[in-house]
């Protein structure tokens, strides 16, 4: 029986149904359709595309307008500011002068390095002193020039 | 008798969105649609709450997108299509199963919601196949309920679910025999 029509009898599935549910599933639905909190979260975003879109634009201009004054008001970067990969990224990226080489690197700095490597075992300890591997396999090397 | 159906749907969806949705009409249509659409995705949900609360965006989307009805289907199938898709959506969001191949069962609570009776009238014959019903994959599962409860053709059970004909042949014929060896038929 293939069969169309409106009043059609469902097949018995064995659900339960509460009484006089598709009257009021009418009714619940136009009622939805107009209210703003509606049932549907699904129907937000397509409700409120609009909305939502002159949002993330005030949004993009306001966060465009911080940086902006962010970085010409504020054009010094103190040390304390960056992290310290990015003081290793820039330290082994770049071509340091003279000077910005001693800013970055104290001697302390420098001592502790070479106490690193030698606990690594790069270094021959036995036969070397700190003083005598200056120009050897030292890790700033071409930058110190000495 | 089906074109006739259709060429009226046609006829009354048109005015409808010629006269910008007037409720009327919308709820002329909701009132031939909303038992055939609760009751495929009651099919495919189980809990009448689930149901519930999906028929009712199934309704809202129509309104919504009936600007997106291009009048060379029936509008059965892009009611259907609707409820489809947002039981399939509603199922992913509930994550009782991964994937579309899965079945909704794995874990037993929808026969263990079938045994304790709250949503089932008391037909033991009816509730034994819906739980016979959760063994089945869930294309299986969908397909079946299409063809046995909705009596779908096999064309439009491929337009609501974007499936070819020859694969949804082989989905039902396989439900059945599953089915029959689980009833022990």
């Amino acid at each position: 029986m293939e069969n169309n029509d409106l009043n059609n009898e469902f097949k018995n599935n064995g659900f339960r149904l509460p009484e006089n549910y598709f009257e009021q599933l009418n009714t619940k639905v136009i009622k939805n359709l107009y209210s703003e909190n509606t049932h549907s979260k699904l129907s937000f975003w397509k409700k409120n595309t609009k909305w939502l879109v002159a949002a993330s634009i005030a949004l993009i201009a306001g966060l465009g307008i911080l940086i902006n004054s962010n970085t010409t008001g504020n054009s010094e970067v103190s040390f304390a500011s960056l992290s310290v990969e990015e003081c290793n990224e820039y330290v082994n990226n770049e071509e340091l002068t003279e000077e910005e080489f001693s800013e970055i690197i104290s001697n302390e700095a420098v001592d502790s390095i070479y106490q690193m490597e030698i606990v690594a075992g790069s270094l021959k300890t036995d036969t070397e002193t700190i003083e005598d591997i200056d120009n050897e396999d030292v890790l700033f090397e071409d930058e110190i020039e000495l | 008798m089906n074109q006739n159906t259709a060429l009226n749907d046609h006829e009354l969806f048109k005015q409808f969105i010629e006269q910008n949705k007037p409720e009327g009409l919308f709820k002329e249509i909701m009132t031939k649609y909303n038992k055939r659409v609760y009751w495929q995705i009651r099919r495919i949900l189980i809990a009448h709450d689930d149901a519930d609360e999906v028929t009712q965006i199934v309704f809202i989307k129509l309104w919504q997108n009936a600007n997106q009805f291009k009048f060379n289907s029936a509008l059965s199938s892009f009611i259907f299509r609707i409820a489809y898709n947002e039981s399939i959506t509603f199922l992913n969001q509930k994550k009782r199963f991964t994937s579309f191949d899965n079945m909704l069962d794995a874990d037993g609570h929808y026969a263990a919601m079938i045994d304790s009776g709250i949503e089932m009238t008391g037909d033991e014959i009816a509730a034994k196949l819906q739980k016979a019903l959760l063994n089945l994959p869930e294309k299986q599962r969908l397909v079946f309920n299409y063809k046995y409860f909705d009596e779908l053709q096999y064309d439009q059970i491929a337009d609501i679910t974007g499936t070819s004909v020859g694969a949804l042949k082989s989905s039902y014929h396989i439900a059945v025999e599953k089915i029959k060896k689980y009833l022990d038929i």
